[in-house]
């Protein structure tokens, strides 16, 4: 119920916010800006989808953003200026990521660093990395060329059919892929499990480790394939390239309903919340507002968001005559406040 | 039967920071049998059939299934080896459906919903519980969750059920149902170890009973063998008596509480209950009556949806727990757990926390010196046994941890006290305590309403004995016209 209103929610205040810009602006809603905004969407949505199994484990990984812009990096720095041919790079790419999400899985699954900490590790790491890299002459020589070879360009820039972006494609493909999953494999029950009680899943015999693992290494993997497809739309990488992206991933996949204390989510929420995403980022580029109020901007529909959840609940919760369940949550969740409260 | 025991146990030994849990522990168990382990809380029950479903690691002992050495290192493990339980605490996933709770770790890749619903639709009419398959487990109540709980152990055609109190929480008929389950399986040679604190119900299904003391096997017999008293006798190391009247206050105090048609949805209906310095007051009834919602209110957890609430004469609002409070009532929850006790801190913090006011010197600061002895004073007024002061309370056995959150409740100095299942978990010498402190507290002149399930309890201590019934107060007896079979009429209807 409560995600079927925020999901419906959501979808009414992305139209609005479409059919602002789009009367705000006259290059908002024209075909050449909607295809570079699915694009701009697509790689933000494969990263969010990995985060959003990340979440609905009750886990956090903040490291996406600084391995999406290292994977660009390898792109770009070892097509433009060692010559490596780009299509033995896709192969270590995507192990870069898997490697990178393996270790973050490692950290948190088996070893027990929280993984907030764990990512932030990884994180400083990468960035650490990507800072070294700009300052070397293999950087400057990478940003001083354009590539030629039109199949590279394809990746990330290239429309199937010249009108659906390839990069889009990708997304749904993953999204079926992980709908899939999440909705009718035993994996999918798991990880809902794992984040609604974890210590009922260990119980039920279900293997935690590989699970939480597995989940890190995906995420991974989505971020080094939205860091291949930011290479070869960009044809360039920066050392800010990828900075502050968890926070709008999280935004994403936060407004689309998933809880941060695990156990709650699903993939269609996560896309509308990447749609706003990309609309919204999108659109105050296309109406030059200015970059620091993007990002307050951004924050406070994520604050409204949450506030605009609150208010329906209680709404719904109010209207109709006690329900059993109700009661009992209530009470439930008056017994925690007891103590809370300072009572006995 | 033949000879090859399903499970034997030999010197099974399990430690933990401080205390020896289990120590060299053995249990033979015949394919078929039913097994009754019984035994006061913190005497290892518990961690005994946690080792054996892959929960805990064993120190030492040796486990042998069908004759093959095992040490299951994870439930996974436990449940390819035949070994499935039901654990105490509730276990099922907030938002996942009770079928899908009940299948879960067991589904197919690919999942098959609406066969394993069917399965799971078969189980529980076996078991004739009434409980929907297709909601959500957040939505259930603490008697169907626990009835999710049993019916997952039973999911699993497993070689050896394990079930840890599975019916703290049902209703007679219900309990009947599942003994009758129980009987079937075993029937079918599975085995099953059943541990309860109902001594009737382990005597009436077991063939076997084990009693289990500090940790240690005292006795192993045929059913027949034992009879109750047997079994408090050896559970405790000495015979007492828990069935035994105290002698009553004749005067009592002015009123202190008065609440008149309180009503919380369907769940409470026009309650009127008036409270006297001096008195208990038992309030019994079936699990779901009410009673506890009842409490709920009258300690400030939950608003009525109708009624007035009078305190000393005066018409009171009670807005929060801690206005509550400030009007001299406190409440011990049901569930000390996770409302009473802080787990993860030390046993002098959990008993002194509530009164940290009067432990401080001038400038605010706790004095440490004066805490210890408050603290020391309190572990022996009310028999606490703790490892030390220091020792943080999830290390307490159940009764214990009890006992602490009692004693911070009283240094707490309220005039009206409510008990939310006193004893619940409780072991038979704690009980006994427990009692006495109540029957203390009342002749103090405090107002004490004890809400429980467990009719002798009510019997003992009470000197009047409301009933609830679906929300309704029924039925009012003094300590003179009271009986159980009275107090069962009026509870059932």
């Amino acid at each position: 119920m409560l995600h079927y209103l925020l999901r419906n929610q959501l979808l009414l205040i992305l139209i609005g916010v479409f059919l602002y810009f789009h009367f705000s602006s006259p290059y908002f809603a024209t075909g050449f800006n909607l295809i570079t905004l699915g694009r701009e969407g697509a790689e933000l949505g494969i990263i969010c989808i990995g985060v959003t199994l990340v979440l609905i484990l009750g886990r956090l990984d903040i490291s996406v953003g600084s391995v999406m812009a290292v994977s660009a990096l390898i792109m770009i720095i070892g097509y433009k200026t060692l010559q490596i041919h780009w299509g033995y790079l896709l192969p270590i790419c995507l192990v870069f990521g898997l490697l990178v999400g393996a270790f973050n899985g490692v950290l948190t699954a088996i070893i027990g660093v929280p993984s907030f900490i764990a990512t932030l590790g990884t994180l400083i790491i990468l960035r650490g990395l990507m800072q070294w890299a700009s300052s070397t002459e293999w950087m400057r020589e990478a940003n001083s060329t354009f590539s030629t070879d039109p199949a590279f360009q394809f990746i990330g820039g290239g429309d199937v059919g010249s009108t659906i972006p390839l990069s889009v494609l990708l997304l749904a493909l993953i999204f079926v892929a992980v709908l899939f999953i999440l909705k009718f494999t035993k994996i999918g029950v798991s990880i809902y499990a794992f984040g609604g009680n974890f210590q009922a899943a260990t119980r039920a015999g279900i293997r935690v480790k590989i699970i939480e693992v597995g989940v890190f290494t995906f995420s991974g993997l989505c971020a080094a394939i939205a860091g291949i497809l930011l290479a070869s739309r960009l044809d360039s990488v920066t050392y800010q390239t990828g900075q502050y992206l968890e926070f709008q991933v999280l935004i994403a996949v936060i407004l689309g309903g998933t809880s941060i204390a695990g156990g709650v989510g699903s993939i269609w929420g996560t896309i509308l919340g990447i749609g706003l995403i990309a609309i919204l980022t999108n659109g105050m580029v296309m109406t030059a507002t200015d970059r620091d109020v993007q990002d307050i901007v951004l924050a406070l529909f994520l604050l409204f968001a949450l506030f605009l959840d609150r208010i329906m609940h209680k709404l719904t919760h109010r209207a109709g005559a006690w329900k059993m369940a109700d009661l009992d949550r209530a009470l439930a969740f008056a017994r925690r406040l007891t103590m809370r409260g300072g009572g006995a | 039967m033949n000879d090859t025991p399903r499970l034997s146990i030999r010197g099974l030994t399990k430690k933990f920071p401080g205390i020896l849990a289990v120590s060299e522990a053995d249990l033979i168990l015949a394919p078929g049998e039913i097994h009754a382990l019984v035994g006061e809380n913190g005497s290892g029950k518990s961690t005994l059939c946690m080792t054996l479903s892959g929960v805990y690691q064993r120190d030492a002992g040796e486990i042998q299934i069908d004759g093959k050495h095992v040490s299951p290192t994870s439930p996974r493990q436990a449940q390819l080896l035949g070994v499935s339980m039901m654990y105490q605490e509730s276990n099922l996933v907030p938002e996942l459906t009770v079928s899908a709770n009940i299948a879960l770790g067991r589904e197919s890749f690919v999942l098959n919903r609406h066969q394993t619903e069917v399965r799971v639709r078969e189980i529980l009419n076996r078991l004739d519980f009434h409980l929907d398959p297709s909601v959500k487990a957040s939505h259930l109540s603490g008697a169907q969750m626990q009835m999710a709980e049993i019916a997952k152990a039973l999911y699993e055609e497993s070689k050896i059920i394990i079930m840890d109190e599975p019916t703290a929480a049902l209703s007679i008929p219900e309990t009947r149902a599942l003994h009758k389950v129980i009987r079937d399986v075993s029937a079918t040679g599975v085995s099953v170890i059943y541990i309860s604190h109902a001594l009737e119900e382990a005597l009436e299904i077991a063939d076997y009973v084990t009693v289990l003391r500090d940790g240690k096997v005292v006795a192993c017999r045929e059913t027949r063998a034992f009879t109750r008293g047997d079994l408090v006798a050896l559970m405790v190391g000495r015979h007492i008596s828990i069935i035994e009247r105290p002698t009553r206050h004749a005067a009592l105090g002015e009123e202190v509480l008065r609440v008149e048609n309180v009503s919380l949805g369907n769940r409470v209906k026009n309650a009127s209950v008036s409270l006297s310095r001096g008195e208990v007051v038992g309030l019994a009834g079936l699990v779901g009556s009410g009673r506890s919602e009842l409490a709920m209110v009258l300690c400030g957890v939950i608003r009525p949806t109708a009624g007035t609430i009078y305190i000393d004469g005066k018409r009171v609002t009670l807005r929060s727990p801690r206005a509550a409070m400030r009007h001299g009532i406190a409440y011990l929850s049901e569930n000390r757990k996770e409302d009473g006790l802080f787990m993860q801190l030390t046993v002098l913090t959990n008993l002194t926390i509530s009164i940290l006011d009067r432990l401080t010197n001038w400038v605010g600061l706790v004095r440490g010196r004066r805490e210890t002895v408050e603290g020391r004073s309190l572990v022996d007024r009310f028999s606490i046994i703790v490892p030390g002061l220091g020792a943080k309370a999830q290390t307490l056995s159940g009764g214990n941890q009890q006992k602490s959150l009692i004693a911070r409740l009283i240094e707490a100095n309220l005039r009206i006290l409510i008990f939310d299942e006193p004893t619940k978990g409780v072991d038979v010498g704690a009980i006994e305590s427990i009692h006495k402190t109540i029957r203390s507290l009342a002749s103090e002149g405090k107002a004490v309403l004890v809400v429980s399930s467990y009719l002798p309890e009510i019997m003992t201590i009470s000197d009047r004995v409301l009933v609830m019934r679906d929300g309704e107060l029924v039925a009012n007896f003094t300590a003179e016209e009271v009986a159980e079979d009275k107090v069962m009429a009026a509870a059932f209807g």
